[in-house]
């Protein structure tokens, strides 16, 4: 009994699928060969182990190369590449703002939603290309992973301070995830209704917020309108401030790679969230 | 479809009848003379390989409920094509001297 249990052990090292089509078989295999087998204990073993991972090597591969795995890999990567790609796109923008500066742009403020929401909504254009999707499919999904973003980045600046920017990149990428992963489970006809009401849960949240958020900074804007520097006195937490003025304009190395470490992050956590859903959509086409 | 060694001695296997996976591992080792020994991970992860390719198919489980396989007209073309090249290679391999020719 101890053999068969260690050996159906093993088998978990196999890709699902084939594991649920043939792991019953192999087993009864391995019972008959163990019952008859007239090698020695050490022997049979290294027989039988080496043939598991051999082959489960090869289906682990295989697994990768082709349908569902090769999807999942796919889309993870478009999602950190999507968000990361945004950001570096934001800070060329503003780089360019910054070059031609006008005096009207003084005292111009930027808040961390509205940076959100264009991180969204790059984000949300690249997944829908990589998916494919439909013009109103891919309208709805743009708007609801901008207005998720927005909510996300205006939510952990709050706590940005105490947990770092992969921390940041995990929490914000958590709530832009849920979002998409509540659209791609709602039924096609109805999905109208979530993008209306993150459309309008966003302004809602960000208005009952704001006082919390007012309050818990002493009453400033995170982020300076000069692009330069931010206003002695702000204290909004080192990590966001890191990442605000890296998303805008990186001044060295460490704020790019703050940005990269937090935006990357985020992708990756958007990815995972709503891969499993989405790969069964693929499945079904 | 290009076929490994494994998969050859799978098809040759079931080329007398239906056999289930365990027979088959049997039939290998036999007609190897236990020469090739397939454990269950090689055997299972070829005869996927041959069910995809439709060269062999799933049959109605024996009376253990096991399941059976059978190899269906597309796997005995392949199987004689691929049967046909290694008779060749072996006739060029006397003509080299490699191989004693028969009396």
């Amino acid at each position: 009994m101890m053999p068969e249990r260690l050996y159906a052990g093993l088998l978990a090292l196999y890709p699902r699928a084939f594991r649920e089509t043939y792991g019953e078989d192999m087993l009864d295999a391995f019972r008959e060969l163990h019952r008859t087998s007239r090698l020695p204990t050490v022997s049979f073993w290294r027989f039988a182990i080496a043939d598991l991972v051999r082959s489960a090597y090869q289906e682990q591969l295989d697994a990768c190369r082709s349908g569902l795995r090769r999807f999942v890999l796919g889309w993870l990567a478009v999602c950190a590449l999507g968000i990361v790609g945004t950001g570096l796109v934001a800070s060329l923008v503003s780089w360019t703002f910054a070059y031609l500066y006008h005096p009207y742009l003084e005292g111009m403020q930027l808040v961390p939603w509205s940076y959100g929401a264009f991180l969204g909504a790059g984000l949300g254009l690249s997944q829908s290309v990589a998916l494919r999707q439909r013009m109103r499919m891919a309208l709805a999904w743009i708007a609801i992973t901008s207005a998720s973003a927005a909510l996300g980045l205006q939510l952990v600046a709050l706590a940005s301070g105490a947990i770092g920017p992969v921390g940041v990149g995990v929490a914000m990428g958590s709530v832009v995830g849920a979002c998409q992963w509540m659209l791609a489970r709602t039924p096609i006809r109805r999905r109208g209704w979530p993008v209306l009401a993150s459309a309008l849960s966003v302004p809602i949240a960000i208005l009952l917020c704001h006082p919390w958020i007012q309050r818990a900074l002493g009453g400033m804007n995170p982020v300076a309108a000069d692009f330069h520097a931010t206003p002695a006195g702000v204290n909004y937490g080192a990590a966001i401030d890191a990442l605000m003025r890296g998303l805008q304009q990186p001044r060295g190395w460490m704020d790019v790679a703050v940005e990269f470490a937090a935006m990357s992050t985020c992708g990756l956590t958007i990815g995972a969230i709503t891969a499993r859903r989405l790969s069964q959509e693929h499945r079904a086409r | 479809m290009k076929l490994t060694r494994a998969e050859f001695h799978v098809l040759l296997a079931l080329q007398h009848g239906s056999r289930h996976g365990y027979g088959v591992m049997q039939d290998v080792e036999a007609m190897s003379e236990g020469r090739l020994r397939l454990g269950p991970g090689t055997l299972y992860t070829a005869i996927k390989r041959l069910v995809t390719g439709g060269l062999i198919a799933e049959c109605e489980a024996d009376a253990e409920r096991r399941r059976c396989y059978r190899l269906t007209r597309k796997g005995r073309i392949v199987a004689t094509e691929e049967a046909q090249q290694l008779s060749n290679l072996v006739r060029v391999a006397r003509r080299r001297g490699l191989l004693p020719t028969p009396s």
